[in-house]
């Protein structure tokens, strides 16, 4: 992975991290969607991501997805994994 | 201070040097390149869990009486909580360019200390974010001015 590719993992990684803290905190029922930030590689999106934590429990159950809204920028060689009408599934476990 | 989970700096090789001259690889990071990307890491970390928390507040509701939001330190690793009330977050929100943190996490590098209590220090960030959607994100939310 270059350099440029590695800041753009980090902030993926950061996005992650804050979205673990956000679904930790957030006081809702089972089932409920909460707006995740959009972990893209771009630092500057502020995208909203509705998923309950049900879902990005399941999802980040594999260190290696993150969750982006569709078209979000990506870091080379990720492959989508699945989408719906809120977010595409995304995998760096090629890379 | 708690140490940020970053990659430390390597000793740059002395210049003039016959190896440095002849080295292939790519010439290591600067201290002031790594200070600067350091910097510029931290405050774009406090933007994130600035807005982690806005949207805790969203999800708890304006009903809410006490909420427990994320510190907005730098550090990605830190998982320390303030819990605030609606009024209190409000008059914190009401400076755009304010962030609260857990007392002793205040970096001297990007924050300015403006405001410390028992349960909760604001600081003032010191330092540029150069992202045009941070900086819109930062100011955009019109919160009423009160005290806290």
């Amino acid at each position: 992975m270059d350099s440029r590719d590695e800041r753009l993992a980090e902030n993926q990684r950061t996005f992650r991290h804050a979205n673990e803290r956000l679904g930790e905190l957030a006081d809702v029922q089972d089932g409920q969607r909460i707006p995740f930030l959009c972990e893209c590689a771009d630092i500057a999106c502020l995208g909203r991501v509705e998923a309950s934590v049900g879902e990005f429990d399941v999802i980040h159950e594999d260190p290696y997805r993150y969750f982006v809204l569709s078209g979000h920028l990506r870091i080379d060689g990720e492959k989508i994994l699945e989408q719906n009408d809120r977010y595409d599934v995304v995998s760096k476990e090629a890379l | 201070m708690r140490p940020l989970a970053l990659p430390v700096p390597q000793p740059r090789s002395s210049p003039g040097t016959r190896g440095a001259e002849r080295s292939p690889f790519p010439a290591p990071t600067t201290e002031r390149e790594h200070n600067d990307r350091l910097v510029g890491t931290l405050a774009r970390n406090q933007v994130i869990f600035h807005e982690v928390n806005e949207r805790l507040r969203e999800i708890a509701g304006p009903a809410a009486d006490l909420t427990l939001f994320v510190c907005e330190c730098g550090d990605p690793c830190c998982s320390e909580g303030i819990e605030l009330d609606t009024i209190e977050y409000a008059a914190v929100r009401s400076m755009p360019n304010v962030f609260m943190i857990v007392p002793g996490h205040e970096r001297l590098e990007v924050d300015r200390v403006i405001d410390d209590s028992d349960r909760v220090m604001l600081v003032e960030k010191t330092v540029l974010v150069d992202d045009a959607d941070l900086k819109a994100a930062l100011g955009s939310r019109p919160w009423p001015a009160h005290g806290l």
